[in-house]
Formats: structure tokens, sequence, C-alpha cells
């Protein structure tokens, strides 16, 4: 079928850089579609120069909400991106070999949720151009700093794993140099995945150990195992649930765009199936830890549940956190028959991703709302278009650096063979 | 931070969290500084690898 485009000119032949045995659109709809990111991208830009300009009377943040969307925002792109380290430890160190279709595009997603964090942080932090202070003054016993400490360290080790795929490209792997230094990469990525394995752990840890050591927070503060408060482990858990979740999800959502098959389904049903059993074991724990915080850490404190939950932050949060993006999830993920079905299977995904990030939209905003000193009231929080514009970073450079990846590099080795005619 | 720098302390924070730092970003710099030393002796000793061999 000839569609519109066919009958107008070709101004470049980009063929010769796309992965081998591969199909892409013409260049000049690629440039078209382009400029999707590219307008998110200015929309940040406006947002970010405003905030760095004016300050941060921009946004909507207060001596109440010393946090907003940005950390929320932040905290979920975190946790959605560990299935990178997830999927590469499974392949590389566990030897999950069948893993190995999907665990470029892992690694792809993991730098996208990193890289975008660390520069919508950047905005966040107020002066930039400061940031190297955390790493020259570090503050040893600051949660935070080992949050960023291991998220800048991590994200070098990403950029580390995804060079092969680069340096793979049809053309750059030509070059002698680049194709040598690609084949000796591949051969120790085993020691780059051990280290963002060990790296992404402890971030993702101490991401939920700033709640829980919020002693003047009932909500956040939990009970600590070892020097770790439980949500250290509960945020740990979480991430390597819904991580690999969400590689699948953009895996599925990229094959529905492009009209083409990128993994083999039996690959994504068994990221289907880590996924539920790993969400299974947080489940347990996160319902054991929060009935262990209503029933009898709140009670000791003179406190009542009742008062954690009020609206527009109500007790609907609990049912939908927990039940809705929680234990539905790991129902529909743990049976094979959701698995088989491809629509089901990204249904059940999608809300365990949904779930992740209204854990991490609850720590961080409704922590903050629930009054703490007796003249203080229940206060809620909606962030400014200047916070959204800044937010609106991480969709725009991930849309921009999925659309050239997914263009240029073996991102997929199973498209070539699932797509022959 | 490094032990040189006046905020530096000699306790069991600095020595567990800045060793376990160091150590880690050791291992992953030395290792890229070893595969790029690997690549130029390869390359060398004529062992190449790329898409036309």
């Amino acid at each position: 079928m000839r569609r519109w485009f066919d009958d107008l000119p070709k101004y470049a032949d980009d063929s010769s850089w796309w992965p081998k045995g591969t199909t892409r659109c013409r260049p000049e709809v690629f440039l078209f579609w382009l400029g999707l990111p590219l307008t998110i991208m200015a929309y940040f830009g406006v947002s970010a120069f405003l905030v760095l300009f004016k300050g941060l009377n921009q946004t909507n943040m207060n001596d109440y909400f010393a946090f907003g969307v940005w950390i929320v925002v932040d905290l979920a792109v975190i946790a959605l991106g560990a299935g990178a380290f997830f999927t590469s430890f499974l392949n590389y160190i566990i030897g999950k070999t069948e893993l190995k279709p999907i665990v470029n595009a892992a690694v792809l997603i993991g730098f996208i949720c990193y890289t975008g964090a660390i520069l919508m942080l950047g905005i966040d932090i107020g002066q930039p151009i400061r940031g190297w202070f955390g790493f020259w003054h570090a503050n040893v016993h600051s949660m935070l700093t080992e949050v960023m400490f291991c998220i800048t360290t991590y994200a070098i080790v990403l950029c580390i794993e995804l060079l092969p795929s680069v340096l793979d490209n049809r053309r750059i792997g030509k070059v002698p140099e680049f194709g040598t230094f690609s084949h000796n990469l591949h051969t120790i990525m085993i020691v780059f995945a051990a280290a963002g394995t060990f790296l992404s752990f402890f971030h993702q840890g101490s991401l939920g150990g700033m709640f829980g050591v919020l002693y003047a927070r009932p909500f956040a503060f939990r009970g600590h195992l070892g020097i770790w408060p439980m949500t250290f482990f509960l945020f740990v858990m979480s991430a390597i649930a819904a991580g690999p979740s969400f590689t699948t999800l953009i895996v599925m959502i990229t094959e529905k765009i492009t009209a083409k098959r990128l993994t083999s389904h039996k690959v994504k049903m068994l990221m289907g199936k880590i996924s539920g059993w790993l969400l299974l074991v947080y489940m347990v724990c996160k319902s054991v830890d929060t009935l262990y915080w209503a029933f009898i850490y709140l009670p000791s404190k003179g406190l009542s549940v009742g008062q954690m939950y009020q609206m527009p932050y109500g007790s609907w949060l609990v049912w939908a956190e927990l039940g809705l993006f929680g234990w539905l999830p790991v129902v529909m993920l743990l049976t094979p028959r959701v698995r088989e079905s491809y629509g089901l299977l990204f249904l059940a995904m999608l809300l365990n991703c949904i779930g992740v990030t209204l854990n991490r939209f609850i720590f961080t905003i409704q922590s903050l709302a629930l009054p703490v000193m007796p003249f203080e009231k229940f206060i809620s929080y909606l962030p400014t278009w200047q916070e959204w514009g800044v937010a609106s970073l991480v969709l725009g450079h991930g849309l921009l650096i999925f659309m050239l990846a997914y263009r240029y590099l073996p991102i997929f080795p199973q498209e070539p063979e699932l797509n022959q005619r | 931070m490094l032990p040189f720098v006046f905020e530096w302390q000699w306790d069991i924070g600095h020595i567990v969290f800045f060793g376990l730092f160091f150590g880690v970003v050791s291992v992953v710099f030395g290792v890229l500084g070893l595969t790029i030393l690997k690549t130029i002796l390869d390359l060398w000793s004529g062992k190449i690898h790329s898409a036309d061999h």
C-alpha cells in the first residue's frame, strides 16, 4: 500500500546505518517525528530557565513541601529503570541467557531513566554548577549522599554498558578499533554488571531509607533491620519487581508503534514471570509492614491510622496501591494464561509500574502533607506548569534517545529473525 | 572527598563509605582501562574484530 510520503523526494539515505536485516521509516518521516521530543524539551528549556533565573518561587514547593513532583518523578524513574541492573544481573551473573534478547533494551531504558533523573535533579538543586559539592563535602551519615554517589556512578556504568551497542552500529562497527573495543567490552561485561548491581542495590535502598529514618514524620518512619529501616528493603524489592515490567512495557509499546516484533513473546512472558514472583515477595513484605505500622507502631505513639489519611490523600490510596496496583498485578503476572495473552500481560505490567509510581508519590507527598505540629494543617500540593515542564524532561529526553537508538543501534537482536517475510 | 580535604575524619563512617565508593570506582575505571589496553594490544598483534571480519 502506498503511503502519502512515498511520493516525496528522498533527501538522504541513512539505511546503511540501520541495524543489519531491519527496515526503518524514511529519514524525513523520522525527522518529522523527532519534533515531538524536541517540543517537549523546548517546554523543559523554558521551565528550567524560569526556575534557574527567577528561583523556586516558580514552583508550588514551600516550607511544607520541600519535595514535589521532581522528586516523585525522580524516584519513580529510578525504580522503573531498575530493569537495567536486574536484567543484567540475571543475564550476566546468574546466567539466565534467555534474557539476552532484551538486555540491550533494558540497559538503554535504564540509561534514559538515570540520565533523565540526573538532569532533572540538576535543576532541582537550584545551582547545578555547585552539584559537585556533594562529592567534595560529603556528609557520610546522609542517605542522600549515598544516593547521589551511587546514582552518578551507576550512570557511568550504564554508559559503559551501552557503549557496545553504539559501537556495534553497522557503520561504526566496521572501524577495526571500535569493533575490537566493542568485542573486548562484551567479554568483560560481567564486571560492569556486578558493579552496577552493587551500586543499584544501595541507591534504590537508600532512596527508601531516606523516608524510613524520618523520626518526625510518623507516616514515613519505620522500624529498622540492622542499621537500615524497612523502607530500604521495600524500595529495593519494589524496584526490582517493577523494572523488568517497565522494560517489557516499553518494548511492547515500541512494537505497537513500529508494527514490528522486536522480541519473542517467550522473552516477554519470562520477564512477566520474574516480575510477578518479585512483586509477590514485595507485596507480602509491604502488606506485613503496613499492618504492623497501622496496628502496632502508630497506636504505640498515640496515633491512629485514620489520622494518616485525609482528603485528597484519603484511604483510597491504600486500596489503590496495595490492591489495584499491588495484589492484582501479582495474581495476573503469576497466572500463565494471562502471560500468554499479549494484552493482559501488557495490562498487568502497566498496573505494576503504576503501583511503584504511586508508592513513590505517597511516600514523597503524603509524608509531607501530614501535620507534625499542633498548629499545622493537613495540606495538599499541586505542581505549577514550570514544575511539570522540568519533570517532562525525562519524557522528551527519553523519547529522543530511544528513537535514535531504535533507528541506528542493534538494540533488538531478534528483530531481523522475527520480521522475516 | 579525599583524605587530604580538611573535612575528612578518620572514623568508621568515612572509611567504610569512601572505601566502598573508591573501591567500586577503581574496579569500574580499572577494568575499562584494561579493556582499552587489551584493545590496543589486540590491534597491534592483528587480532581485529569488526563487522567486516
